[in-house]
């Protein structure tokens, strides 16, 4: 953790350089299994239909 | 942390307490804490190893489907949150008879205010001065229980088997997502990124988190022992729309405990509105892959300021809707919350277990443990409610 003038140098100095510069480099795409991906279908499937559900009671019991 | 004591939780516990006591959530509320700090945990090292937002690396590491998708679902969920931290202000204004004008208007001047100062540690520390009266609650539950001669008897409660399946599908579902909230979860991840935190600094992260999750749990216990107070009177917190909690305690204990919460509430939704907002930015942000730090003025991070003021704008424009459904968007937001979960937890897992991200700073086997028995729990919770509610409205179960 740093001090405010110890972030103020760091912002002018390293990381408007090095640190900004190193994160505007995108990681590499993840690999994924055949199986981690039909889990995260599932659960993107899971997730709108849970909230398509939430949704209607709340509009219903207005 | 403590900005996950946010202004529908601290009702929420109170509500916990007026109609159940606190026996069981006695024991409930430090088992969710538990269950935020591992995940926060996880976010806060990803941040600090990656130095990238969460947005941003589901972004670039699982795509931009999902990206976008977790963004969506997180604004979604931040702008009924939103609404919900207002109306927390306003039930906390109406206290000092003061309207929904001046709960919007400070609302949005405070993200102005801690926005403006181009630095993040700035931002940081004036959240941090506020989050400061989230011991308000603790307070006014111990001056609530020392007035109330009769709260020992109070809290033996054994309402919770004779209550509807509704009812404590609900209450279990937003006492769940009042913890465990997807917005911590973007905004511990990319805060820790903006902050500069290093591998050097994960000692720190992981204290500063577990003081955090301590204090929150014993702040929101005190909500919850001010709220059983009330179980001796009417048993009932009387809306939103009013000065329903601070006036029932302050009916049952007298006026103290009342100003307590009163002030406590507007804290409560002050903090959340910023750290919502906050999460909003980053998300919106990193998902454009623009500039996202409080340490860029708004011209150099327009999209990020923008969103960060935005969101707060909109939500506290619908707060100004005359006939709006606040009560019923407050009692909802933290199920909301609850349901959309799942995806930004399974995310933060994964990102936490990724060892080309992370190296030896991956997940133990025991964390693994915590935060699949987190998921698990809140899927059933939220899975639970949302089926049995809708299966209620449609006519299919009684």
């Amino acid at each position: 953790m740093h001090e405010p003038d110890e972030d103020v140098e760091l912002v002018e100095h390293l990381e408007s350089d090095q640190l900004v510069a190193e994160t505007m480099k995108p990681v590499e795409r993840a690999q994924l299994s055949p199986l981690t991906i039909a889990l995260l279908w599932a659960l993107r499937v899971f997730v709108v239909v849970m909230g398509v559900m939430v949704v209607y009671v709340f509009v219903a019991t207005l | 942390m403590l900005g996950e004591n946010d202004g529908p939780s601290m009702i929420a516990y109170a509500a916990d307490g007026a109609q159940f006591g606190v026996d069981v959530f006695a024991v409930v509320l430090p088992v969710l804490f538990a269950m935020a700090y591992v995940c926060q945990e996880m976010c806060m090292r990803v941040g600090a190893v990656t130095h990238r937002g969460y947005g941003e690396l589901v972004l670039q590491r699982y795509g931009r489907a999902w990206g976008w998708f977790g963004a969506a679902d997180l604004t979604l969920t931040n702008l009924v949150t939103l609404v919900a931290e207002f109306v927390a202000i306003r039930v906390g204004l109406a206290w000092f008879h003061l309207g929904a004008g001046i709960a919007v208007a400070l609302g949005v001047a405070l993200v102005l205010f801690t926005a403006a100062g181009g630095r993040y540690w700035r931002w940081e520390r004036i959240v941090l001065g506020l989050a400061a009266f989230n011991g308000l609650f603790l307070i006014a539950a111990i001056v609530a229980g020392y007035r109330s001669r009769s709260l020992p008897a109070n809290v033996s409660l054994d309402a919770l088997p004779h209550a509807s399946t509704t009812t404590v599908l609900l209450l279990l579902a937003s006492t769940v997502g009042a913890t465990v909230t997807p917005w911590m979860i973007f905004f511990q991840q990319s805060a820790s990124a903006d902050k500069g935190m290093t591998p050097d600094d994960l000692r720190q992260g992981r204290a500063d988190t577990a003081i955090g999750a301590g204090l929150a749990a014993l702040f929101g216990l005190g909500a919850l022992v001010a709220g059983a107070v009330l179980a001796s009177s009417s048993g009932v917190i009387n809306g939103y729309s009013g000065a329903g909690f601070p006036a029932g305690v302050a009916h049952a204990t007298g006026n103290l405990p009342g100003t307590l919460l009163a002030l406590g509430l507007i804290e409560a939704g002050a903090v959340a509105i910023l750290t919502i907002s906050a999460s909003t930015a980053y998300a919106a942000a990193e998902c454009a892959g623009v500039a996202h730090s409080f340490n860029y003025t708004p011209r150099a991070a327009f999209t990020f300021h923008g969103a960060n003021v935005g969101i707060a704008l909109l939500a506290g424009l619908v707060v100004l809707i005359p006939g709006a459904p606040l009560l019923s968007i407050a009692l909802n937001a933290n199920v909301l919350a609850t349901v959309l979960l799942p995806v930004t937890l399974v995310f933060a897992l994964l990102l936490a277990n990724d060892r080309e991200l992370l190296g030896h700073a991956v997940n133990s086997l025991r964390t693994n443990v915590f935060a699949i028995i987190t998921i698990v729990t809140v899927v059933l919770c939220g899975a639970a409610y949302a089926i049995f509610s809708f299966l209620e409205v449609v006519g299919v179960v009684n």
